[in-house]
């Protein structure tokens, strides 16, 4: 069964264009590239996938549950379970340690879990160490972190690579697909960033 | 991670506002509970104090004096009333019980009382060593008073220092009371007859000439409080010549005491008995209760504006707290958005932000409280009528000061925590570097 599914999806952008997308289904072991540039409606489609925007026509189901179906509330409890975000900003809560920008991701936080995802990702050593305090790269992974800490059914990434140069842009791709095989999650980035295409089989061009 | 650690993660980020909310309402509460704890510690004070009698009976003029100096020993005296008209109302069938209570002099500032041992029963007294007097000239010192058995003493003319000195004849102290926390404490209570022995005055009312009128003046030379007209039909104990006779004067005067401290058998025996009383004598007799009832009407004009001051503080506490809490988010428009796409519902941010703003509040409490029965301690250290009150009184006044200010933290934090919820968290994967 697919985790996430979309039918018939139709959007405007702007006043003239329009997002349509007759269906995607979302594996989960898929990794799908989402590119085009700005205003090509990439951002758009995350915001509907998670559940974050109601499409103008269309059904998005997550985990076979139809978020137009589902309260507010109930949405949120669905996007809590199933779904990881990266954002392009990172948006770790400053005053909070990375270990607690990790555990924020889970209400019953599998502690085993997060101490071997932080030792994988090589941020175990600056667990205790404020969000506002941590580098550029230790800041990334730590946000990559949180979007697994739940053990989530897909991850979606905004951006993730679009102001590293090509080393660390590299790593963070490579992350992201290594730590979503790792915890069985499907992983769904959205980009500009061309550099990116290689890394995955499954690319959605996106057009303005 | 726990919601609660997450709002006070949030308060921590920010201290020097956070304090500052926490002061502010902490002030507002201390100012309104030591107001609340200062007018019930008198009112404990006032009800304790007045337990010994229901009526008071004494001498025509003010009857508000006739109660502070009789009952709370902080006035001077109306006047005097003679021994056997006051032994009259002893015996009416309608009172429990009569305590003669003869004023007029001092050591160092404390009353002598001249009067039975049942005044100290009245206030459930007990002696903490010693005895009773069994003869003239013996005396009982309250907890408070800094005489001890064997001590002797001269008491001098008037109720404060500086009077003339009975050095001829000094008390001495055969007795020692427990403290009561009341006014008792502050007393040296003696026989009645001890005082009308030093004041040249026949024991038990014999009923002899009286040599006074209302034109009489007298020399006194005690201090100013000995200086008010003598108005009443009866006599002024500060007006009386006795400060200058030789204190082993034969006694040749009637004897007179100051008041007559009575309990009745009901509260219409406490209505009716006054009426009787000032209809038909030359006496006076007041209601200790209405007395003070009507002084209280007066000083709550006081007290009535220092809980209005305190609820202004405890609003501006509340506004400080709406500030604090309502400007952070300003700043934390994004984390809310995270939280929310982290799948927050937005009843969950609501209480997170309420948690904050009542952190702040039940903060400002718990400090307002400490402070408060600081402030109140140190009042109490230095206000005699306050002294051996409790530091808190478990008062309904104090529930609801509990309550309101619970409340106004609670109002306060009602718009920031609706507009938290609020947070929308589509716009952060709008954003771009």
């Amino acid at each position: 069964m697919p985790i996430l599914e979309l039918t018939n999806i139709e959007q405007p952008l702007g006043e003239t264009r329009k997002l349509s997308l007759p269906a995607v289904n979302i594996e989960p072991s898929r990794r799908l590239l989402l590119i085009g540039p700005s205003g090509s409606g990439k951002t758009t489609l995350l915001n509907i996938m998670s559940g974050l925007l109601r499409p103008a026509a269309g059904t998005v189901r997550l985990m076979g549950q139809d978020y137009a179906a589902l309260s507010t509330s109930a949405r949120d409890l669905l996007r809590r379970q199933h779904i990881g975000f990266v954002f392009q900003k990172l948006h770790l809560i400053s005053h909070l340690s990375a270990a607690e920008n990790i555990r924020l991701a889970a209400d019953q936080p599998d502690h085993a879990h997060i101490r071997a995802l932080m030792t994988r990702m090589n941020i175990a050593g600056i667990a205790g160490r404020k969000a506002s305090q941590l580098s550029h790269g230790e800041a990334q992974r730590t946000a990559i972190a949180r979007a697994l800490a739940h053990r989530p059914k897909v991850v979606f990434a905004d951006e993730p690579t679009s102001a590293l140069d090509d080393a660390h842009a590299d790593a963070v791709a490579r992350l992201l697909l290594d730590e979503a095989a790792a915890n069985g999650a499907a992983l769904i980035v959205a980009t500009h960033d061309a550099r990116l295409k290689p890394y995955f089989d499954d690319v959605m061009e996106m057009t303005p | 991670m726990k919601d609660s650690s997450l709002a006070f993660s949030a308060l921590s980020a920010r201290k020097l506002v956070s304090a500052l909310s926490v002061l502010l309402t902490a002030f507002g509460f201390m100012t309104a509970f030591t107001v609340l704890q200062t007018g019930a510690a008198i009112e404990n004070r006032i009800a304790r104090d007045s337990r010994a009698a229901d009526i008071v009976i004494g001498a025509k003029g003010s009857p508000l004096q006739l109660v502070l100096s009789s009952v709370y020993h902080a006035d001077i005296p109306v006047g005097n009333i003679p021994y056997a008209d006051a032994q009259k109302w002893m015996k009416h069938p309608h009172i429990t019980s009569a305590v003669p209570l003869a004023l007029g002099d001092n050591w160092r500032g404390t009353r002598i009382v001249g009067t039975t041992p049942a005044y100290a029963a009245a206030y459930t007294a007990e002696m903490a060593a010693g005895d009773w007097w069994q003869k003239p000239l013996e005396a009982v010192a309250g907890a408070a008073v800094p005489l001890n058995i064997g001590d002797a003493f001269a008491g001098s003319h008037g109720l404060s220092e500086g009077g003339h000195h009975h050095d001829a004849q000094p008390y001495k102290i055969v007795g020692k009371l427990k403290p009561t926390g009341g006014v008792i404490d502050r007393l040296i209570l003696t026989s009645v007859d001890s005082v009308l022995l030093l004041h040249g005055q026949e024991a038990h009312g014999g009923g002899a000439h009286h040599d006074h009128d209302e034109d009489d003046t007298h020399d006194h030379g005690h201090d100013a409080e000995h200086d008010h007209d003598h108005t009443s039909s009866a006599h002024s104990e500060e007006e009386h010549h006795h400060g200058d006779a030789p204190a082993d004067a034969t006694p040749q005067a009637p004897a007179e005491i100051t008041a007559l401290l009575i309990k009745t058998r009901s509260p219409m025996a406490s209505i009716n008995l006054p009426r009787s009383v000032n209809r038909e004598t030359a006496l006076q007799a007041v209601s200790p209760a209405l007395e003070m009832a009507r002084l209280r009407s007066v000083f709550g004009v006081g007290s009535t504006s220092m809980v209005m001051f305190a609820g202004l503080l405890i609003g501006l506490a509340a506004l400080s707290i709406f500030a604090g809490v309502a400007g952070s988010l300003d700043s934390r428009t994004n984390d809310l958005a995270v939280l929310r796409a982290l799948g927050y519902t937005r009843a969950r941010l609501f209480g997170i932000i309420m948690t904050e703003g009542m952190m702040i509040t039940l903060g400002g409490i718990a400090l307002g409280l400490t402070l408060g029965m600081a402030c109140f301690a140190a009042l109490s250290a230095r206000i005699e009528a306050l002294s051996g009150s409790d530091l808190i009184s478990p008062t309904p006044a104090l529930a609801v000061l509990c309550a309101a200010v619970g409340a106004a933290g609670f109002i306060a934090c009602l718009i920031p925590a609706l507009r938290a919820a609020r947070s929308e968290p589509a716009r952060l994967l709008s954003q771009r570097v």
